[in-house]
């Protein structure tokens, strides 16, 4: 097809400089928006993760207005040495561990919770006796898939509108089996 | 082609040759591996994110850590709750993955006593890198 | 070829032309590109590997994110659109044809890249290129995983497109005056590479599919949680992805067919042994998949077909590796930049292939699947041997693209290095994959071995560095204001060369190849 010998260009080195400038910029830009919506990206859990995760949209608890008192309460997560138990202020044996709240219906515990182990957890309120799942709504404080990284902590908090026991737990999978659970009991 | 290649004959045929080496033994090894000895003690490996759990024959559980003995053959029936693990003791080269749904088995007998690690061979998420047990082998 | 216009033409007449060349072109920057980005995360796992602890990255989502998107960038954004340059530029030159097939389609196979790249890119999903369920059903956060998803949905069918190019343009678009068994073995190489992708790539389509539909809860194809099998996934997975790493490394056995025997100043040992070798090997890539399943399971009958399948694909690769070494035999070696990368890469080809042998043979896999000596395994491939053969066949059509010759001291630099670099971090990590530490961890324990072996493949992966920005100075200085190419003969290797320059007939005008 070509029969010619000598060098012809196919653009000039400047015109190629653009295109480099138009590429690199565009990568910039797209670090820029990857940056900037952080942890968008993997924020949410595919609707099959939910379902296995036990979590649905009706645990929603009704909207209980406070009656009682404040509870305040700090909650550090906390890990043996192997990391093969975890426990929420104390180890088990120790004074502190896994405290149990009494409360009524009508108060608001108000949960301070600290990271302060060496791995993540996240926090949150069930009525479940098992599993990580059925979490109340407006008690978690990050999630699994998020969670808080040492140092990190937050606040949430729980107004219990129907009598029974509850338990405070970290829902990473596995933790609450580890030894991250304690119970709250409303009258 | 117009020149002769019986070097390339030679060389195909000793590759080939070494293949088939590899193959049959691998194979004959394989065989003595897979032929699980009768009276193995079966031990149940439950794999979860991110923690190791174990239930011996008589009922008895234990979590993050597994007590043997040595020169006993044991046969573990491998599963998972959730996703994917894989059970591997690196010292003893005993591995097979833990599947949700489905048992697998695999069986050794340790020949030192000591402590060693367990850890998971398949990634399996947030803390994979951090799953692991400790196996204690007692005896003489 | 390549240069036939006398004034520079403006960019975007370039971006949307349809002309082989052009396509080529972009195909090219878009390939080395990504190798950079994938390079940077390759560097920023190392940093972090280089002692236990939180280095450089504080937290494990961040690895598993940034290793999964490792390799989903090196293996889908840089090899195969590397070979896709190569093949566009010079596949309808090497058949004596004015384009490829269907111009219209390549291009439009090329601009479907750079949207996945960023669906690819933007989201970062965690699950490793496998996307192994149950994880990446149930566990994979989103909309990470949904983007990874539709990002490769769109990569496969660009390939499939591609692929389809090759093949019409190989079989139907050649000279009718030359045979097939004379076309060049680099065109070969595509079109074996062409039609594994078309047998093997529908497969993975439809997994992809199913793993979208179970992560919506509307089927559980892979669930165990309703019902599925999470290893069904896999051997979808695996018979497409196990063909698939001979789609990578034909097109650069084939590239090294195009050096050797020129820099050898010879012609290659047996034409014809190299085309019954890559038809060989692109039948039998497809009858050992489930040797990347050896630990999940499987019947000890099952594990030996896959072996047997396994070990059936060595005698072709063994055949290419003769063939190149006895062309090299009694040759005349000009040992220039091009002809040291293929070189190096078949040396390390054949490393990568013994430390194969060993993973397939059953009993040895129970010691080294998942762990590092995989990792050391494939980087030999991928890197080793793919990427070795790519980047000499860039150094070689440097001067034919760019009119230009690259700084060949710089080139011998950047050989030395990547190949100390690779020596280094590859082989150690085989060791240290025998020495019990798993792939895919953000962090290990304590333990003296692995902490020695890990800095010190930190510190090859440094050298790697080190030679890949002197690449990158070298391509863009020696592009701008290299001395200008003998286009007869850049290498000065003597004799004619009818491609990839002047497209000569050498039944027509003088002289000829």
């Amino acid at each position: 097809m070509s029969e010619h010998d000598e060098a012809v260009w196919r653009t000039s080195p400047g015109r190629v400089g653009k295109m480099m400038a138009i590429l690199v910029g565009t990568v910039v830009i797209g670090t820029i928006i990857f940056f900037a919506l952080g942890d968008y990206w993997i924020s949410e859990l595919s609707p099959a993760g939910q379902t296995f995760a036990g979590i649905t949209d009706e645990v929603d608890a009704p909207v209980v207005e406070q009656t009682g008192k404040d509870i305040p309460i700090t909650l550090d997560f906390i890990e043996s040495k192997d990391f093969r138990i975890l426990a929420f202020n104390a180890l088990p044996g120790e004074v502190g561990n896994n405290p149990t709240i009494n409360a009524s219906v009508g108060d608001r515990i108000i949960f301070n919770i600290l990271n302060a182990g060496k791995s993540f957890h996240s926090f949150g309120v069930t009525p479940n006796e098992e599993g990580f799942g059925g979490i109340l709504s407006g008690t978690d404080v990050a999630t699994a898939n998020n969670p808080l990284k040492p140092g990190d902590g937050g606040t949430s908090e729980f107004i219990p509108g129907e009598p029974g026991t509850y338990y405070y737990i970290c829902t990473v999978p596995g933790h609450r089996d580890m030894g991250m659970v304690g119970t709250i009991i409303v009258e | 082609m117009g020149h002769s290649n019986w070097a390339e004959w030679i060389y195909v045929a000793v590759v080939i040759a070494l293949l088939v080496y590899v193959g049959a033994e691998a194979w004959n090894i394989e065989n003595l591996i897979e032929h699980t000895p009768q009276d193995a003690e079966i031990i149940k490996v439950t794999a979860q994110q991110w923690l190791w759990s174990f239930e011996h024959e008589d009922g008895t559980k234990e979590v993050g850590e597994l007590h043997l003995k040595k020169d006993h053959a044991y046969k573990f029936e491998i599963t998972s709750k959730d996703v994917n693990h894989n059970f591997n003791i690196p010292e003893f080269v005993v591995l097979m993955d833990a599947v949700p749904g489905r048992v697998n088995t695999v069986w050794f007998s340790p020949n030192q006593a000591g402590e060693f690690d367990i850890q998971c061979r398949e990634y399996c998420g947030l803390i994979h890198y951090n799953m692991r047990a400790k196996l204690i082998v007692e005896g003489v | 070829m390549v240069l036939e216009l006398k004034r520079a033409r403006p960019v975007w007449q370039i971006m949307f032309s349809t002309h082989h060349t052009d396509v080529g072109l972009m195909y090219l920057i878009f390939s080395i590109l990504a190798m950079f980005i994938g390079g940077a995360m390759a560097i920023a796992l190392r940093v972090e590997l280089f002692a236990p602890g939180a280095q450089l990255i504080q937290d494990s989502m961040t690895f598993n994110r940034l290793f999964t998107i490792h390799g989903t960038t090196m293996i889908f954004l840089f090899l195969l659109p590397s070979a896709a340059a190569v093949g566009n530029y010079l596949v309808p030159i090497m058949v004596r044809y004015k384009d490829m097939a269907y111009p219209k389609l390549n291009a439009i196979a090329f601009w479907m890249i750079p949207p996945a790249a960023t669906l690819v890119w933007l989201g970062m999903a965690d699950f490793g290129w496998y996307a192994n369920p149950p994880y990446s059903v149930i566990s994979a956060p989103a909309p990470a995983a949904e983007m990874w998803i539709f990002g490769l949905k769109i990569l496969g069918v660009s390939s499939i497109l591609g692929s389809i190019n090759f093949v019409v343009t190989i079989l139907k678009c050649k000279h009718p005056d030359l045979s097939i068994g004379k076309v060049p073995l680099l065109a070969w190489s595509f079109l074996s590479s062409s039609i594994i992708v078309l047998a093997a790539m529908p497969t993975f389509a439809a997994a992809l599919l199913m793993l979208l539909t179970d992560r919506l809860g509307a089927t559980g194809f892979f669930n165990p949680a309703v019902g599925g099998d999470p290893i069904a996934y896999q051997h979808l997975f695996w018979f497409t992805f196990h063909p698939e790493v001979y789609v990578l490394v034909i097109p650069a056995i084939g590239m090294m067919y195009e050096i050797i025997p020129r820099f050898s100043r010879r012609p290659i040992f047996s034409h014809g042994s190299g085309v019954f070798a890559f038809v060989l090997l692109a039948i039998v890539a497809f009858a050992s998949w489930a040797h990347h399943m050896f630990a999940t399971g499987m019947t000890f009958t099952e594990k030996t077909v896959f072996m047997i399948g396994t070990l059936a694909a060595v005698p072709a690769s063994a055949m290419h590796v003769f063939n190149f070494l006895a062309t090299m035999w009694n040759g005349r070696i000009k040992f220039a930049t091009p002809m040291m990368w293929a070189v190096g890469g078949i040396a390390l080809f054949f490393a990568a292939g013994a430390g194969g042998v060993v993973n397939t043979a059953m009993p040895l896999d129970f010691i080294t699947h998942d762990s590092y000596w995989v990792v050391g395994h494939f980087h030999l491939f991928v890197f080793g041997t793919i990427a070795f053969g790519t980047i000499g066949f860039f150094y070689y059509l440097f001067p034919y693209v760019t009119g230009r010759m690259y700084n060949e001291k710089l080139g011998v630099v950047h050989f030395i290095l990547a190949f100390v670099g690779a020596c280094i971090t590859f082989f150690t990590q085989h060791i240290l994959g025998l020495f019990g530490m798993p792939r895919r961890i953000y962090d290990y324990p304590e333990i003296d071995t692995w902490i020695s072996m890990n800095a010190l493949i930190s510190v090859g992966a440094m050298i790697i560095l080190v030679g890949m920005v002197i690449f990158l100075a070298n391509l863009i200085y020696s592009a701008a204001k290299g001395k200008p190419a003998n286009l007869q003969d850049p290498f000065g290797l003597g004799g004619k060369y009818y491609y990839p320059y002047s497209q000569r007939n050498p039944h027509h005008g003088e002289g000829g190849y």
